[in-house]
C-alpha cells in the first residue's frame, strides 16, 4: 500500500482531478467575486460545452481544436445574454447584499431548470459519448489516457492564464479591485458594468470550455451539470469566495484529498471525506482556507 | 409549446373525447417514465422501446385482443419525475381518470414499488421490467410480474459462470448502490462456496471520479477475474483507469454499463471482452430479435440498450401474447400471465408462484467486436466467451 | 383578536373542506390534495426558520430524508405512528446537534453548509445500508390513501398554525430582528444563538414527519432518493412565489405551484419544468413581493370596505 501512496501514478491522478476542479471553479469564482451572484447553473454551462463538443465531433469530425474556441464564443454570447437579461435587473433592484445572494440563487436555479429541460427537449435525454484521443500515453512510471492528459494540461493552462490575466493586465487589476471592494472601486472610477460583463463572459466561457474537456471522458446528458455546480461551490468556498488564487489552490487540495485520502481510508469513504471536510471547514473557518477573516459571529 | 407537443396534446384530447372502449377501435396503454429527475438520462432507452412496439403493432393492423379483434394502440404517458410517489399518482390517474385498458411498467425499482400498492388496490396486472431489488419478492404481489432476474439470482449465477471459466482468483469491487449491494450479497458467498478465492473486496461511493487507489489495490492482488460491480456511471472511469494502469486479467466483468450504447461509443475496441449482466443480443435468434433491433435502429438512429431497451420490449411481447389469449379483462389477464409460458427475445418466460420469471437462468453478455453477445447460459449463447484482449 | 377572527374562521372552513375531500373525491383527486398539503406543510415549516431569520437553508432535505429513514428502520418493529413520530424526533435532534456549529455561519456560506451537511448525512446513510448489505427497504402494510391524506392535512394544519403562532409571538419578533440586523438584535438583548437553533430545530420536526408519511405513500426507500436536493429548492420556490413569510405565503405559493404542476405535469412535463424555471426568474426579478404582495392592494381594499 505504501508503494501506492508514493507512486507517481497517484500524484498524476491527483493533479488530473484537481485540474478540472480548478477550471470549473475559477469560472464560478470570477462570477461570484465580481457580481456576488450564486450561479447554481454553472454546471449547466459545462453541460452546454459538452454537447457542443459532442455535436462538433459527431457531425463534423473535429475535436477540441474546434470546439474549444467555439465554446469560448458560446460562453461569451451566454454571458452577454445573461447580463442584459438578468444581471442588470438584479443589480439595480435589490438593496441589501444578502438578499441579492439568495435572489441570485433562485434566479440561477430557474436558469438551470430551463437549460436542463431545454437540452432534454432539443437533444433527448439519451446519454451520449464519443471517442477521442484515448491512446494511453506513458510518461516514465506513469501512464494516462491521452484525453485525460490533454484535459489536465489545458485546464491548468487556462486556470493559470486567468490568474495571470488578473495579476498582470490592467483590466485584471480592475477586476480584482471590484472583487476586493466594489464600492471603493466605483468611487475611484472603475467602470463597474463593463467589469461585470467581462467577468460574466469570461466565467461562462471557462465553464463551457470545461464542458468540452470533460465530454471526452464522461457521459454526456442534460442532467450532468448538477454535480459540477456542486463541486465548484465546494471548491470556491474552501478556497474563499472571490479569491481566485485560493480557489485554484483549493481545487488541487481537493484533488489530493480525493486521491490520497482514498489511498488511506479506502474508497468507500470518498464522499464522506469530501463532504465531511467541507462541512468542517465551513464551520470552523467559513471564509475558506485562504479567505480573509470576516466577522460572521 | 412546440408543434410536436401541440399535436400530442390534440391527439390526447381527442382520445379523451372518445367514449367507452367498446365503441372505439383504440386500445389505450398507459405508463409513466422519468422524463425529468435524476434518472432522466437512463429512461429514454425504455420509453423508446415501448414507442417502437406500439408503432410496429399498429403497422401490423393493431393489437389483437381476444374476442374483440384488432385495435390500434394509443399510449397515455406521464412523467413520474423519477419519484415513487409521483409514479403512484400517475398510475392512479391512468386507472381512474384516463381509464386505460392496459398498463406498462415504469423504469427502476423505486417507481415499480411505488406503483405496486396502486395496482394491488385496483387489481390491475403489470409486467415489471427494470426492477432490481429482492424486495420485489417480499412484496407478495399478486398483480405485478417480475420479468428480469433479481439481483440475488444474478449474483448466485455469476459464481457458476466464474467456476465454469476456471478462474481461481477473483477481485471484487462494488459501487454503493442498491442493485450492486444485493448482487454482491449473493455473489461473494456463492463464490466462496464454489471454489475460487476472493482476493480483493472493496466498495466505493457511486459518484467516485478517480479509481487509481482502488485499481492499484486490485492490480496488486493479482486476480484472473475482475468482478467490478459497477452502477452505470462508474463503469466508465473503471475501464478508463484500468487501462491506464495496464491491468491484465483473463476476464473483466462490469455489472451495469456495458449494455448502454454510449459505452461502445466511448471505448471502441477497448471495450471488447467486457462481461456484463444481460440476456439479449442483436445476434440472438429468438422471437422478435431482428425486428426489434432493426426497427429500433431505424426509428431512433441509435442502437438499443442491450439490457434496458430489450427488457422493455420483452414485456411488451409478453403483454401482446397474453392479451391475444385473454383479452384486456384484468382478472383473465392476470390468470394468463400467471400460468402461461411466453416466447420472447430472452427465450421462454414463465412466472412462478411468487411471480418471478424462472424461464431461463439469469444471463450474461460480453462485448465482442463492439457488439454485445449473449455468452451465458450456454444453451442461449450467441457467441462463446473470449478472454479479455490486450488493451489497444 | 377580533381582527384575527375572520381569518381564523376562514382557516377553519378551509380545513373542514379539505377534510371532506376523500369522501367525495377519487384517488387521483386525493393524490393532488396530498401534494398540496405536503408542500404546504414543508414550506410553512421552512418559513418558520428561513422565512423569519433570513438564513436560507438548503439542507431541509436532510430532515425529510432522516425522517423517512428512521421511519423505515423502525417500521413494523413499533406501531406505525411511533415510527413516523420517531422520524420527526430524529430530525429535530439532528437539527439541534448540527444547529449550534452551523448557525455560526451566515449568508451564502450557510446555504452551502446546509447543503454539504445534507449530502454528508446522505452518504452516512448509504454507508450504513451498504454495511448492512441492504439495497432498499420495502414498506408493507401502509395505511390506505385516505388515512395518508388526513395525516398530511394534520401536518399542513400544524405547520401553518406553528408558523402563525411563532411569527406573531415575541420569539418570532426576535427571529425577524435577527433577519433585519443580527448584531443590533444581539445588542438589544435578543439571545440570537439560542433563538436560531430553536427555530432550526422546530422547523425540522414537521419535515421529518412528512418524510415518514410520504414514505408510506412511496412504499420503498433507497438512500439516494430520499435526500433529494430539489425538495428544499422547491420549498424556496414556494416561498419566493408566495412572497413574505406568513402562513398565507405558504398557502398561496403551494396552491400556485401545485396548481401549475398538476395542470402541466399531466401532459407537458418538459414544458412545465421550463415554465417553472421562467416563472422563478420572473418572480425573483420582477415580483419580489410575491403573490402576497400582488394581492395586498386587493386585501387592503376589502379591509377598508369592511371598515366603512
Amino acid at each position: 500500500m505504501i508503494d501506492v501512496v508514493f507512486s507517481a501514478q497517484l500524484a498524476l491522478a491527483a493533479i488530473a482531478a484537481g485540474a478540472i476542479y480548478a477550471l470549473v471553479a475559477t469560472g464560478l469564482n470570477l462570477v461570484y467575486g465580481t457580481l456576488r451572484l450564486l450561479n447554481i447553473a454553472h454546471g449547466d454551462f459545462v453541460m452546454i460545452g459538452a454537447y457542443l463538443a459532442f455535436w462538433v465531433f459527431t457531425l463534423f469530425d473535429f475535436g477540441p481544436a474546434l470546439s474549444l474556441p467555439l465554446s469560448v464564443i458560446t460562453g461569451i454570447l451566454l454571458g452577454l445574454a445573461t447580463y442584459k437579461g438578468l444581471v442588470s435587473v438584479l443589480m439595480q433592484g435589490t438593496a441589501r447584499e444578502e438578499r441579492l445572494e439568495s435572489n441570485s440563487l433562485l434566479a440561477f436555479f430557474g436558469i438551470s431548470i430551463v437549460l436542463q429541460n431545454g437540452a432534454a427537449l432539443l437533444f433527448t435525454n439519451n446519454i451520449r459519448a464519443y471517442r477521442y484521443f484515448d491512446q494511453v500515453i506513458a510518461l516514465g512510471p506513469m501512464s494516462m489516457t491521452g484525453n485525460r492528459l490533454l484535459t489536465l494540461v489545458i485546464s491548468t493552462f487556462l486556470a493559470l492564464a486567468t490568474a495571470a490575466y488578473l495579476r498582470f493586465t490592467l483590466f485584471g487589476l480592475a477586476t480584482r479591485a471590484v472583487i476586493q471592494n466594489r464600492d471603493a472601486s466605483w468611487i475611484v472610477g472603475i467602470d463597474l458594468p463593463r467589469i461585470y460583463l467581462v467577468s460574466l463572459c469570461f466565467g461562462f466561457s471557462l465553464a463551457c470550455a470545461s464542458g468540452v474537456l470533460v465530454s471526452m471522458m464522461e457521459p454526456i446528458s442534460p442532467i450532468m451539470g448538477f454535480g459540477y455546480s456542486i463541486s465548484a461551490f465546494v471548491v470556491i468556498m474552501l478556497g474563499g469566495l472571490g479569491n481566485l488564487f485560493g480557489g485554484i489552490t483549493a481545487a488541487f487540495v481537493l484533488g489530493i484529498i480525493e486521491t490520497y485520502g482514498l489511498a488511506f481510508v479506502g474508497s468507500n469513504y470518498r464522499s464522506l471525506l469530501v463532504y465531511g471536510i467541507f462541512v468542517l471547514v465551513m464551520i470552523l473557518r467559513p471564509e475558506g482556507l485562504f479567505g480573509k477573516s470576516q466577522a460572521t459571529r | 409549446m412546440n408543434r410536436r407537443e401541440f399535436v400530442a396534446g390534440l391527439t390526447v384530447s381527442t382520445a379523451l373525447v372518445s367514449t367507452s372502449r367498446g365503441q372505439s377501435n383504440v386500445v389505450r396503454v398507459g405508463y409513466s417514465i422519468g422524463q425529468t429527475g435524476p434518472l432522466a438520462s437512463s429512461t429514454p432507452v425504455g420509453s423508446q422501446a415501448y414507442t417502437l412496439w406500439g408503432e410496429q403493432v399498429n403497422a401490423r393492423g393493431g393489437l389483437e385482443i381476444a374476442g374483440e379483434g384488432r385495435k390500434r394502440i394509443e399510449f397515455v404517458v406521464y412523467d413520474d419525475q423519477s419519484q415513487g410517489n409521483k409514479a403512484a399518482q400517475a398510475y392512479e390517474r391512468l386507472i381512474n381518470t384516463d381509464r386505460v385498458d392496459l398498463l406498462l411498467a415504469p423504469y427502476a425499482s423505486p417507481m415499480h414499488l411505488g406503483v405496486l400498492p396502486v395496482i394491488e388496490r385496483f387489481k390491475r396486472p403489470l409486467i415489471a421490467n427494470t426492477i432490481g431489488t429482492t424486495a420485489a419478492r417480499d412484496a407478495h404481489s399478486k398483480y405485478m410480474f417480475f420479468t428480469q432476474a433479481l439481483p440475488d439470482m444474478w449474483g448466485a449465477e455469476v459464481a457458476n459462470l466464474i467456476k465454469s471459466l476456471g478462474s481461481k482468483r477473483v477481485a471484487v469491487s462494488m459501487a454503493q448502490s442498491p442493485f450492486c449491494i444485493e448482487f454482491r450479497k449473493a455473489a461473494v458467498p456463492a463464490l466462496q462456496k464454489a471454489g475460487p478465492e476472493v482476493v480483493f473486496n472493496q466498495e466505493y461511493a457511486a459518484d467516485i471520479k478517480d479509481m487509481t487507489p482502488l485499481l492499484s489495490g486490485i492490480k496488486a492482488s493479482n486476480p484472473d477475474f475482475l468482478l467490478a460491480i459497477t452502477f452505470l456511471n462508474d463503469s466508465v472511469p473503471m475501464l478508463t483507469q484500468a487501462r491506464e494502469l495496464g491491468l491484465k486479467v483473463d476476464y473483466f466483468f462490469e455489472l451495469l454499463g456495458p449494455a448502454q450504447p454510449s459505452f461502445v461509443s466511448r471505448f471502441g475496441e477497448n471495450a471488447n471482452g467486457i462481461l456484463a449482466v444481460g440476456f439479449w443480443s442483436r445476434h440472438s435468434k429468438t422471437t422478435g430479435s431482428a425486428e426489434f433491433f432493426d426497427g429500433y435502429l431505424k426509428r431512433w438512429n441509435m442502437p438499443p440498450d442491450d439490457k434496458d431497451s430489450s427488457i422493455a420490449y420483452i414485456t411488451c411481447q409478453i403483454l401482446e401474447q397474453a392479451v391475444k389469449k385473454a383479452g384486456v379483462d384484468p382478472e383473465k389477464l392476470r390468470a394468463e400471465l400467471s400460468s402461461a409460458t411466453f416466447d420472447t427475445m430472452m427465450g421462454n418466460v414463465k412466472y412462478n408462484e411468487q411471480n418471478v420469471n424462472m424461464g431461463a437462468p439469469p444471463g450474461f453478455i460480453q462485448l465482442q467486436n463492439g457488439i454485445n453477445e449473449v455468452v451465458w447460459p450456454p444453451e442461449q449463447a450467441s457467441a462463446k466467451i473470449i478472454k479479455k484482449p490486450a488493451w489497444a | 383578536m377580533s381582527r384575527a377572527l375572520p381569518t381564523l374562521l376562514a382557516a377553519a372552513a378551509i380545513v373542514a373542506f379539505m377534510a371532506c375531500l376523500p369522501l367525495w373525491g377519487d384517488d387521483p383527486i386525493i393524490a393532488v390534495g396530498i401534494n398540496l398539503l405536503a408542500w404546504m406543510a414543508l414550506s410553512a415549516s421552512w418559513l418558520v426558520f428561513s422565512g423569519l431569520t433570513g438564513y436560507i437553508s438548503l439542507g431541509h432535505a436532510v430532515f425529510y430524508g432522516i425522517g423517512a429513514y428512521v421511519t423505515a428502520l423502525l417500521w413494523l418493529s413499533v406501531p406505525m405512528w411511533a415510527s413516523v413520530a420517531a422520524g420527526g424526533v430524529a430530525a429535530a435532534l439532528l437539527a439541534l446537534i448540527a444547529g449550534y456549529p452551523c448557525l455560526r455561519v451566515r449568508g451564502p456560506y450557510f446555504v452551502m453548509l446546509t447543503f454539504g451537511l445534507s449530502q454528508f448525512v446522505k452518504f452516512v446513510v448509504i454507508e450504513i445500508e451498504t454495511a448492512l448489505q441492504i439495497g432498499g427497504r420495502l414498506i408493507i402494510g401502509a395505511p390506505p390513501i385516505e388515512i395518508i391524506y388526513w395525516l398530511f392535512l394534520a401536518m399542513a394544519t400544524a405547520a401553518v398554525v406553528l408558523l402563525a403562532v411563532i411569527r406573531y409571538s415575541r420569539f418570532g419578533s426576535g427571529l425577524r430582528a435577527i433577519q433585519s440586523d443580527e448584531v443590533a438584535a444581539e445588542t438589544i438583548g435578543v439571545p440570537t444563538v439560542k433563538y436560531k437553533v430553536v427555530a432550526f430545530a422546530i422547523s425540522a420536526i414537521i419535515p421529518g414527519l412528512v418524510g415518514g408519511i410520504m414514505l408510506m405513500r412511496s412504499g420503498y426507500l433507497e438512500p439516494d432518493t430520499i435526500f433529494d436536493p430539489t425538495v428544499p429548492l422547491t420549498m424556496i420556490c414556494i416561498a419566493v412565489i408566495g412572497g413574505g413569510n406568513t402562513p398565507a405565503t405558504a398557502l398561496l405559493g403551494s396552491l400556485f405551484l401545485v396548481g401549475l404542476s398538476e395542470t402541466l405535469w399531466v401532459r407537458f412535463p418538459l414544458v412545465y419544468m421550463i415554465l417553472l424555471g421562467c416563472l422563478l426568474i420572473t418572480f425573483v426579478l420582477a415580483v419580489p413581493q410575491g403573490l402576497l404582495g400582488l394581492l395586498a392592494p386587493l386585501r387592503d381594499r376589502l379591509e377598508s370596505r369592511g371598515a366603512k
